[in-house]
């Protein structure tokens, strides 16, 4: 019974109050229970290329959201932050995915490669969601809010103004920060690109 | 481009630009950088990019979205689930993938579907809940719903359903395909609304309609599924977790409450009915769900509300008008936000349908004397052609009768409605709040004050009655512990079980033929009858089950193919043989518990899907068998072991992968073999027939073991099979067998030190050990071996008072040791080791045991006793050699006193007989030598 009792919800839940009081290693614990959760549902639900087609990934955040945290927080900053760490992690299950399928394609390997052949083997496609991945990291460097906006957005399924409220600026400066990281982002892939 | 002053100033110009017309910026640009080549170049490049990058972050990772998981598709197809072999993946849902599944054995040609729950991060609690809930839900038969026949755990662990396959079309594709007109739609879901009916009258609330879960088959027959399973499946003792089952991919039709985590009620289905409806006749889905953030999805269902049916097929002016009106209000009624603003029940909302398709009023609708008129007008057409005189009279009485009508049916209604709502909640309440006893009593108390209103108010209401009867079932359930994590307080749990028989009797009374009622009054007996023999009332328990015994034996005698009457019998019989066992009355336990088994395997043939039963018969098998064997009737005991073999060996062969029937199957060759041929318990001395059973045993054994090294207990139980086979072999193979058993149980007991089986047969394995080198004249080895079984037994945790067979082998092992011991003349550690087992039986004399198992321990000690010192006198002269022998006479004496109580004992077998004869014998030998040495 006592597995029962001390449900999943109850320890995110607590780990998220933790982690607001400032728990570093709250954060730690957090964040493995959430990343499983989301390789999880999306293993689960975008297996089906029907699902994937209609699916956003921001669905698997809510529904992870809606899984693993037991009662609604009371507050908004709680609820916020779950959204911030599960969007920054989806991204994680996005780019590992595409990374596990290059591997799987090469691993399963259906024409043999002569031995020349595979020691040059080039790094092999460059998944597109790696190139975002990328770039998205190269921003944050120059500018991490602008890369936080993107993921919440994207990644998290925020609106504009959850956005707002979750970084503390107000909407139109989302908007802005939006335009300029788009921008920037296409840029970035594009020049790697060609 | 990292200096944070620089990007500022980029970020600066590139928003400025962004407000100029494309023309201008260009120039701009140029004045605004001065001849800061670098940095206008910058810029610029960002509104080129500017330009093409609507879209791209967004589109790049809903490409990643599609392109998930098609790296990696599990072979599923001929993967083996209990009895079933997978054909095709069916669908995908909130909680797991369903497949179209066919038994694998020829005998029964039936597809089933099969849901696989996606392990999730409490599986533990799925199961254990799944295990509770599993019966209600099989307990489901309605011909729109589909059944769930059986379920468990596969291989792998991974909890799965097996359910009736429906080959069908979602409700609302159906509708679409035959393009069915607004009436026939109508009545296509009346049905579906009878079925939800149904089970809420069982306390169970589906949670998660849908058009994906109303299919309709190949008749035309809308079938229901996954009813009460998005629970079973997902619900935590947090309420909250009843939002799970909203899940992202149908919020379309979840109510407020379970968007915002509040608790789901038979209200909840009445939304979602409602909102299947509204799709089902105007095509789109009542809520426009944009986002998928919890923010949005509040707003969405839980704020904004529902475009009336008719606007919402505003494009459609002839199909608007069929809407507006009495459908716009059912439906508006059947989504209010507030659960208790809806239709107080679905039958309610199924009844005022009928009226709109009968052209009556319906109760959603607002009084008005115009409305009333204009449906009066319809409904009588042509007796209001003929007059207006006559038609206005009609008018007004049809009017007055119709309120009068609505009130009263309404009070009935409200009356049910919070009668089964707050059972509901009470049964809620009571099981997902954690600890808080208070509370959860305060609760169930009070919600046994408002039964007992409604019970004194039910006067002649058979239907109300018949449901409050439901509820304190439930209620009674709930209290005793008997499918919850246990209120614990089983006389309240018994009150309210003799409330609910109170309700049935007089509802039997007025229709001594009301099925529903008689099967629910034989549940109450046995239900009695568990709490009343967990309370140790035996006699109350025999006498409740009796009761239901007589009642199934009344049925049975109307029709003994009536299948639910078999299946009662069965469990009264096996309750009153499980009573007549604890009693002491060992022969009426073998011939009520044979009565079961002969009731069971009916049941099992009449039902063959239900694996449940078909374990059900070799559990009572075995335990038919080992109180057989313990009324000494070796030979019945034998039969029963055989035939529980012969069920699970065709069990094993429809499950080759199910981990607990080769299990039990292994068990069962093991009690044959024990009967036929082992020297440890009461047997026929059939050596090659005991190593028949045993190589099978061990067969089985190593499949598990070998199927799963890692686990402690297959490690076991291989050893025990190898230990097994190794006392019915002969040397030289014995002393290989027992050494690899030897291995095996020392592997599993440092693994898991505290379990006795494990134990007590390492034990016994060095016991065997010891004694073989005694035959090769190993005496050193002898001693180390017994010493070491004494070793086993003490390490880890002391020898439970109740463990006779740990207690037996303990006392073997001290008994023989000290013999090595005397013959080496080593007194005083001979003695120690004597000290030991004479301490331990010490123990289980203080607890008092009643069975002859037990108590032979004691005997069996005392005689050791006297073995020990009369060999020692032997080794002794004068003074020291009578004062042995009159220890060991003492000993002797003690030992055949306690076998003398034990003889007309129920359980005193031929194997205690000869064990007595033995001491009688030794007893014997000592006075002829006393005498002889005079």
């Amino acid at each position: 019974m006592e597995s029962a009792k001390h449900s999943v919800q109850e320890t995110v839940t607590r780990l998220l109050v933790d982690w607001k009081g400032g728990s570093k290693e709250a954060l730690d614990s957090l964040t493995p229970i959430v990343y499983n959760e989301l390789r999880r549902l999306a293993d689960h639900y975008l297996r089906d290329e029907h699902a994937a087609a209609t699916l956003q990934p921001t669905a698997l955040v809510h529904e992870a959201y809606m899984r693993l945290v037991a009662q609604n927080l009371p507050d908004w900053e709680s609820r916020s932050h779950f959204f911030g760490i599960a969007a920054h992690l989806m991204r994680q299950v996005l780019v590992d995915n595409a990374r596990r399928r290059i591997s799987a394609k090469r691993g399963s390997g259906a024409q043999k490669v002569s031995i020349e052949e595979s020691v040059s083997f080039a790094p092999g496609p460059h998944p597109e969601i790696e190139a975002l991945n990328d770039a998205l990291n190269a921003l944050a460097i120059i500018d991490e809010r602008k890369a936080r906006v993107i993921e919440l957005r994207f990644f998290g399924g925020f609106s504009a103004e959850e956005t707002a409220q979750a970084l503390g600026i107000s909407v139109a400066t989302v908007g802005r920060e939006q335009r300029l990281a788009e921008a920037w982002l296409h840029r970035e892939i594009a020049a790697h690109e060609s | 481009m990292t200096d944070p002053d620089r990007w500022r100033q980029v970020e600066e110009i590139f928003h400025k630009a962004l407000e100029l017309q494309e023309s201008e910026r260009g120039a701009w640009l140029e004045a605004v950088c001065g001849g800061d080549a670098a940095l206008c170049a910058e810029v610029s490049s960002l509104l080129d990019s500017d330009r093409q990058a609507a879209a791209f972050v967004g589109s790049k990772v809903e490409r990643a979205v599609r392109e998930f998981g098609a790296a990696v598709r599990p072979e599923i197809e001929g993967r083996r689930i209990g009895a079933y072999r997978l054909i095709r993946e069916l669908g995908r849902g909130g909680m797991g993938a369903v497949y179209l599944a066919a038994r694998d054995d020829e005998q029964y040609e039936s597809d089933v579907a099969i849901k696989l729950v996606h392990p999730g991060l409490d599986t533990d609690f799925i199961l254990r809940r799944f295990r509770r809930e599993r019966q209600i839900l099989a307990s489901l038969q309605h011909p729109n719903i589909a059944r769930l026949f059986d379920g468990g755990s596969a291989d792998d662990g991974t909890p799965y359903l097996v359910m009736e396959y429906i080959e069908g079309t979602w409700i609302t594709k159906y509708a679409a395909q035959k393009d069915l007109t607004v009436e026939a739609r109508l009545r296509l879901f009346l049905p579906v609304c009878a079925a939800v009916e149904y089970a809420h009258r069982h306390f169970i609330v589906h949670r998660d309609l849908k058009p994906g879960n109303i299919l309709i088959d190949r008749n035309g027959v809308p079938k229901l599924l996954d009813f009460g399973i998005s629970k079973l499946l997902h619900s935590t003792p947090a309420d909250a977790a009843d939002t799970q089952d909203v899940g992202m991919m149908t919020p379309d039709y979840a109510s407020p409450e379970q968007i915002i985590g509040d608790p789901v009620t038979l209200m909840s289905d009445v939304y979602s009915l409602g909102a299947v409806l509204y799709e089902l006749l105007s095509k789109v889905r009542p809520h426009r769900i944009e986002q998928c953030t919890p923010l949005a999805l509040e707003r969405a269902i839980c704020l904004d509300e529902i475009t009336p049916l008719s606007a919402a097929v505003r494009n459609d002016p002839p199909l608007a008008r069929r809407l507006a009106g009495d459908l716009d209000n059912i439906l508006l009624r059947a989504m209010q936000k507030q659960p208790e603003r809806r239709y107080p029940s679905v039958e309610q909302l199924a009844e005022d349908i009928r009226r709109h398709l009968d052209h009556q009023p319906v109760l959603a609708r607002r009084d008005s004397f115009t409305y009333r008129a204009s449906k009066f007008v319809r409904r009588n057409r042509l007796p209001v052609a003929l007059g207006g005189m006559v038609a206005a009279s009609l008018i007004t009485g049809a009017g007055v009768s119709i309120r009068e009508a609505r009130i009263a049916q309404q009070h009935a209604q409200d009356v049910r409605k919070l009668a089964t709502t707050f059972v509901f909640d009470v049964e809620q309440a009571a099981r997902e709040l954690p600890g808080s006893i208070a509370v959860r009593q305060l609760v169930t108390r009070t919600g046994l004050e408002y039964l007992g209103n409604l019970s004194r108010g039910s006067a002649n209401d058979w239907d109300l009655k018949r449901e409050l009867a439901t509820a304190y079932l439930r209620i009674g359930e709930v209290q005793g512990g008997a499918e919850t994590s246990n209120l614990g307080d089983p006389a309240a749990a018994l009150k309210s079980y003799h409330d609910a028989q109170e309700l049935l009797d007089s509802v039997l009374m007025h229709s001594p033929g009301d099925r529903q009622a008689l099967l629910d009054r034989m549940t109450v007996s046995h239900r009695e009858s568990d709490l009343h023999r967990q309370m140790g009332q035996l006699p109350f328990a025999t006498e409740a089950t009796q009761d239901g015994l007589r009642r199934a034996e009344a049925l049975l005698a109307a029709n003994p193919a009536d299948i639910d009457a078999v299946q009662y019998g069965a469990v009264f019989h096996l309750d009153l043989g499980r009573l007549r066992q604890l009693s002491g009355d060992l022969g009426r336990a073998a011939d009520e518990i044979a009565t079961g088994i002969r009731l069971l395997k009916q049941l099992s043939a009449a039902r063959p899907e239900e694996r449940e039963t078909i374990s059900n018969i070799a559990a009572s098998q075995a335990r038919l068998g080992s109180i057989q064997a313990e009324l000494g009737r070796r030979q019945q005991a034998l039969d029963s072991y055989r035939d529980g073999v012969s069920v699970l060996e065709k069990q094993d062969l429809n499950f080759p992968n199910n981990v607990h029937v080769s299990r039990e199957l292994m068990l069962a060759y093991a009690h044959v073999g024990d009967t036929l041929g082992n020297p440890a318990y009461d047997n026929f001395d059939n050596e090659a027939g005991a190593r028949a059973a045993y190589s099978k045993m061990r067969d089985v054994a190593k499949k598990l073991h070998e199927a799963d090294s890692a686990d402690a207990r297959a490690t076991s139980d291989y050893g025990i099979a190898l230990l097994r086979l190794g006392i019915a072999t002969s040397m030289p193979e014995k002393k290989t067998l027992l050494e690899q058993a030897h291995g095996f149980l020392e592997g599993a007991a440092i693994r898991n030190p505290k379990d006795s089986p494990t134990r007590f047969h390492n034990a016994w394995s060095e016991v065997e050990l010891g004694d073989l080198s005694l035959v090769t004249d190993d005496r050193a080895a002898a001693v180390r071996y017994y010493g070491m079984a004494l070793n086993t037994l003490q390490t880890g945790q002391a020898i439970e008072p109740t463990d006779s067979s740990s207690q037996r082998w303990f006392v073997l092992a001290a008994g023989k040791l000290a013999s090595e011991l005397v013959r080496s003349n080593d007194r005083m550690a001979a003695l120690a080791a004597l000290e030991k087992a004479l301490q331990l039986v010490e123990r289980v004399e203080t607890a008092a045991p009643q069975s002859v198992t037990s108590r032979s321990v004691m005997a069996r000690a005392w005689q050791m006793a006297g073995t020990v010192y009369a060999a020692l006198a032997e080794r002794e002269r004068g003074a020291q050699r009578e004062r042995d022998r009159t220890t060991a006479r003492d000993w002797y004496r003690k030992s055949m006193e306690e076998w003398k109580k034990l003889e007309p004992m129920q359980g005193f077998t031929g194997l205690r007989r000869r064990e007595m004869e033995a001491t009688a014998a030794e007893q014997a030998a000592l006075d002829a030598s006393t005498r002889g040495s005079r």
